[in-house]
């Protein structure tokens, strides 16, 4: 019996594209931070998923390709591996193309896309051994357990082992550790040894060697500072080495405080060092970054962290002889600050990882070289430098006597274009118990409706009065609009990280570009805030590498060299808009169209506004980009930023003059807790509409209601043709209103595309708290979620978008494209 | 001469693929489902490696190990645990029975082949 895998095709389909964008996400990070282990590890499951799911549905040429890059993204996985060479990430980057290409490939049933020569290039790589460009020595200390012996393992095993990687130059034995004879256990081992190694090898590599026992051997490797004579004057502190320390849970609490302490030290160290890109002698920037690094090493060493504390105390250094005017900090001094608040940042990491394993301490590979680095910088300038961090700033003019910003809140801002943060006294609380809080609130405000309309029934029958209700009323819906301005956060932190992006991007394309920030404070609910990074990075990445020109073709047309950027966050009505402008070359209407032609998506004279037309960029497996550059174009990019914004039930236009740059505006909602409904009747159920995609809502003329054959129906609305939608129909649900004309169509809104839902009656408005189904039953389509109506019903929230998808599913269309091809079509026919 | 090692699983499959890895790279096979019984089938031979799974029926690889770590032939012999299991409790409870080291399943036959050959040269 043959299994008909059709069936699950669409499945896999919807899941290869997160996958495919979460591969995406996580190789960009890369690109940013090429030593980032767990973007490494989340590449590796996106693609260890995508070669499953291929497989089991029948596509063994996705699966075949997808194999090699897994492959790949093996070898350069785990803690240890060393920074991931660019000629790697470029070949990855351009195997995920290729992979998305053949997914789109697969889901047309189009022609197989070409890919011999990235899987060649692949299995070549994967062939060759891991390696550092350079040959570099390293110093490989090598400590056996005690009971190494006894327990079978021969120390002098491994050491030979390290001669096979390279050439041992030296071997120092280590035996302080031996006991007088009389005391001597000959089973236990007593020597260690520091081997010189010079080898091509990662320092990943080497560490493979001890891998296998980490109990019974703990093996540092560090490489070799500069040569002998141009050692740094003083004695180099050992390169941190936490690897098996067992993680302190009497320190547990303070480790935590620790890390989101750090977080915000950092988030403002970041900041700073951005001003400082602008004006490296920033006297009140250099402080705060001062004061970052300065904090996060004092807490660091009382928690042990020597990772951590090694790390800020050599960053303090190099930033205090930036504050007295020994060093300016610009140009490699500048970007070994920014590197030491990145490598921070992933020693936070690690510290967090150790807390939720309880296992080792990661450590950081890239490490070791950084404080050689930052050693070097701290004495090169007029060879003489302090032996100690000056204590006090001189040259620099210093900032009056500050009082000491309790822990915790992010120093005082510097810029002066950005506005100064007010230092506020916070308390940190579970997320866990804001969340129950926020939860428990919203019962109770449902709890008093319920009460409400019981007593509203007593008043009719006994003409009762109540002064204390509308009074709880009141406090309870205060009380609710409280609870979830408890969750929100300033976009600040997000848009920082824009911030640092559009200085990297900028450096590595050589395109001048001046960020503007607006709107930093807005503030939006967290678990949005926290989702709204990854759509921004694409979108920033596209503006500054597709929509802005090369400085040379900004000339010629006159634009001035620097591109500018803006970033803009402001409340309206209800919503939080994001927008992201830039004065780049605009979309060009008529090459999408062509594109989309050439791909399929749309039908060759197939008539489309220019919305449609511009909404046709977010389609999957869409790309204009006349060749895929290494920062984006590869075509996942904005299909995903798209369904980002989605899951946030956001919405997202284009508004674009060719020649003149693009506005992308994200439109939010404030929150995911509650959600503004209209309440519409279906067969005696109720169910609610979000208000941010209901247009308006009438009863058709008979004359306005169309059938075309194997189409589906129709409704016109002031000329327009818009798709007629049964909800009863959609949601299986019997004893609607049929007739079009004795109901109500509700025209519905999403991806610019209106629609009409035949529905039995509209009940009014109201502001629902948002139960999760997902959470407490289970995902369905066509639903977003439910919610207690005040008299105690449930009401199902609708999502329109699902209930769109479920139409094309089960109307006539049987397009796997509904939107960009189905709907469509039948407008064109139409119009 | 080749190098015999000692492989001490409880499912038929495991212990297949990592016999199959082994023989391929030129070792002699020994197999036991679990620790009485690979004790049973040791019968004097001279084995160089053994390679036990964690969790096994009747004996464990914890009590494996202890049991041969008491021999005077299987002293100073490498023992690896390869294993779903990898918490840094279940380690130290090896590593305290005497273990020399892990292998995580589900393993790399490549890796298995190159840590094999690192203990038994």
């Amino acid at each position: 019996m043959r299994i008909d895998l059709t069936q699950y095709r669409a499945t896999f389909f919807e899941e290869a594209g997160e996958h495919l964008a979460a591969l995406e996400a996580a190789l960009l990070r890369l690109d940013i931070d090429p030593n980032d282990p767990t973007a490494m590890g989340e590449a590796f499951r996106a693609a260890h998923s995508i070669k499953g799911g291929s497989d089991a549905v029948g596509f063994p040429d996705v699966a075949r390709f997808t194999h090699a890059l897994e492959g790949l993204l093996d070898r350069f996985r785990g803690a240890t591996g060393g920074p991931v060479p660019r000629r790697i990430l470029d070949l990855l980057l351009e195997a995920a193309d290729s992979l998305a290409g053949l997914v789109a490939a697969a889901r047309t049933g189009g022609e197989p896309l070409e890919v011999a020569e990235t899987l060649a290039k692949l299995a070549g790589a994967i062939a060759e051994p891991v390696t550092c460009s350079d040959r570099t020595t390293y110093r490989v200390t090598v400590v056996p357990h005690p009971d190494a012996l006894r327990n079978g393992l021969d120390p002098l095993l491994l050491i030979r082992q390290l001669t096979q990687l390279g050439t041992v130059s030296s071997v120092r034995l280590d035996a302080g550790a031996l006991p007088a004879l009389a005391d001597l256990d000959p089973e236990r081992c007593y020597l260690s040894w520091a081997v010189r190694l010079e080898t091509d090898c990662t320092p990943a590599a080497i560490a493979d060697v001890f891998a296998f026992a980490p109990d019974m051997v703990r093996a540092t490797i560090e490489p070799e500072g500069p040569p002998a004579g141009a050692a740094p004057p003083h004695e180099a502190p050992a390169a941190p080495t936490a690897a098996d320390v067992a993680f302190p849970e009497e320190n547990a609490g303070m480790m935590s405080d620790f890390c989101s302490e750090a977080d915000e030290h950092l988030e403002a160290a970041d900041r700073c060092l951005l001003t400082l890109d602008a004006e490296p002698t920033n006297a009140e920037a250099l402080n705060a970054v001062y004061r970052a690094f300065h904090s996060i090493k004092g807490v660091s060493g009382m928690l042990d962290l020597d990772g951590v504390q090694t790390l800020a105390h050599e960053a303090e250094n190099l930033l205090n002889l930036a504050r007295d005017g020994s060093l300016v900090l610009r140009g490699k001094a500048l970007d070994l600050a920014f590197a030491s608040a990145d490598a921070l940042k992933r020693q936070v990491r690690f510290v967090r990882n150790w807390m939720a394993s309880r296992g080792r301490l990661e450590k950081d590979p890239a490490l070791p070289q950084l404080l050689v680095d930052l050693r070097a910088a701290a004495h090169a300038p007029g060879g003489s430098a302090p032996k100690e961090p000056a204590p006090l700033p001189t040259k620099v003019e210093a900032p009056a006597p500050r009082r000491a910003a309790p822990a915790g809140t992010p120093p005082a801002e510097p810029a002066a274009r950005r506005p100064v943060a007010v230092d506020k006294e916070t308390v940190r609380v579970d997320r866990d118990r804001l969340d129950k809080l926020i939860n428990t609130i919203g019962e109770l405000v449902i709890a008093q409706a319920m009460a409400q309309e019981e007593f509203d029934e007593l008043t009719q029958r006994t003409g009762a009065h109540s002064r204390a209700l509308p009074e709880l009323s009141k406090i309870s819906r205060d009380l609710q609009e409280l609870s979830l301005s408890l969750r929100m956060v300033p976009l600040q932190g997000t848009f920082q990280k824009m911030a640092r992006l559009v200085r990297d991007l900028s450096r590595k394309m050589d395109k001048p570009v001046d960020l503007e920030l607006h709107g930093e404070e807005t503030e939006l609910d967290k678990t949005v805030v926290d989702q709204l990074g990854d759509p921004l990075i694409h979108m920033v990445r596209n503006a500054v590498d597709h929509g802005l020109e090369p400085p040379g073709e900004r000339a010629a047309v006159g634009k001035p060299l620097e591109g500018r950027v803006t970033l803009r966050a402001y409340h309206q009505g209800g919503s939080v808009y994001i927008e992201l402008t830039d004065d780049g070359k605009g979309l060009d209407r008529d090459r999408i169209l062509r594109k989309a032609v050439e791909k399929g998506l749309v039908n060759e004279g197939q008539r489309l506004t220019d919305a449609e037309i511009y909404a046709l960029i977010f389609e999957p497996g869409f790309s204009t980009a006349k060749a895929v550059t290494d920062v984006s174009g590869r075509g996942v990019g904005m299909d995903v930023v798209r369904r980002n914004v989605q899951a946030l039930h956001g919405s997202i236009d284009i508004r674009t003059q060719l020649g003149k740059g693009t506005t992308f505006a994200i439109r939010l909602p404030l929150t995911l807790a509650i959600i503004d409904g209209l309440m519409v009747g279906l067969g005696g159920d109720v169910y609610l509409l979000p208000l941010l995609s209901v247009v308006e809502s009438f009863r058709p003329r008979p004359a306005e209601v169309h059938t075309v054959a194997a189409r589906g129906e129709a409704v016109t609305v002031r000329g327009e043709v818009v798709p007629l939608l049964r909800l009863s129909r959609l949601l299986g649900r019997p004893g609607a209103v049929t007739d079009p004309g004795r109901g109500l169509v509700v025209i519905v809104e999403d991806h610019g595309k209106k629609h009409a839902l035949l529905v039995d009656e509209l009940l009014g408005q109201m502001q629902a708290v948002v139960k999760s189904l997902d959470a407490n039953y289970r995902r369905v389509e066509g639903l977003a979620g439910a919610t207690i109506l005040g008299d105690g019903r449930v009401a199902m929230i609708l999502d329109v978008h699902g209930l769109i998808l479920l139409h094309a599913q089960i109307g006539g269309d049987r397009r796997t494209v509904p939107f960009a091809a189905g709907s469509n079509e039948s407008l064109g026919e139409f119009s | 001469m080749a190098k015999t090692v000692l492989i001490v699983d409880d499912s038929p499959t495991m212990r297949q693929m990592v016999s199959d890895t082994l023989r391929r790279a030129g070792f002699t096979v020994l197999e036991g489902t679990n620790g009485e019984d690979a004790l049973l089938r040791l019968d004097g031979q001279s084995v160089q490696l053994v390679i036990t799974d964690f969790n096994m029926p009747v004996m464990g690889g914890i009590m494996l190990v202890k049991r041969l770590r008491a021999r005077p032939d299987f002293r100073f012999t490498p023992i690896l645990i390869l294993t779903t299991e990898s918490t840094q409790d279940r380690k130290d409870e090896g590593r305290t029975a005497g273990a020399t080291g892990w292998i995580v399943k589900p393993f790399d036959p490549i890796r298995l082949v190159q840590v094999v050959n690192r203990l038994v040269p």
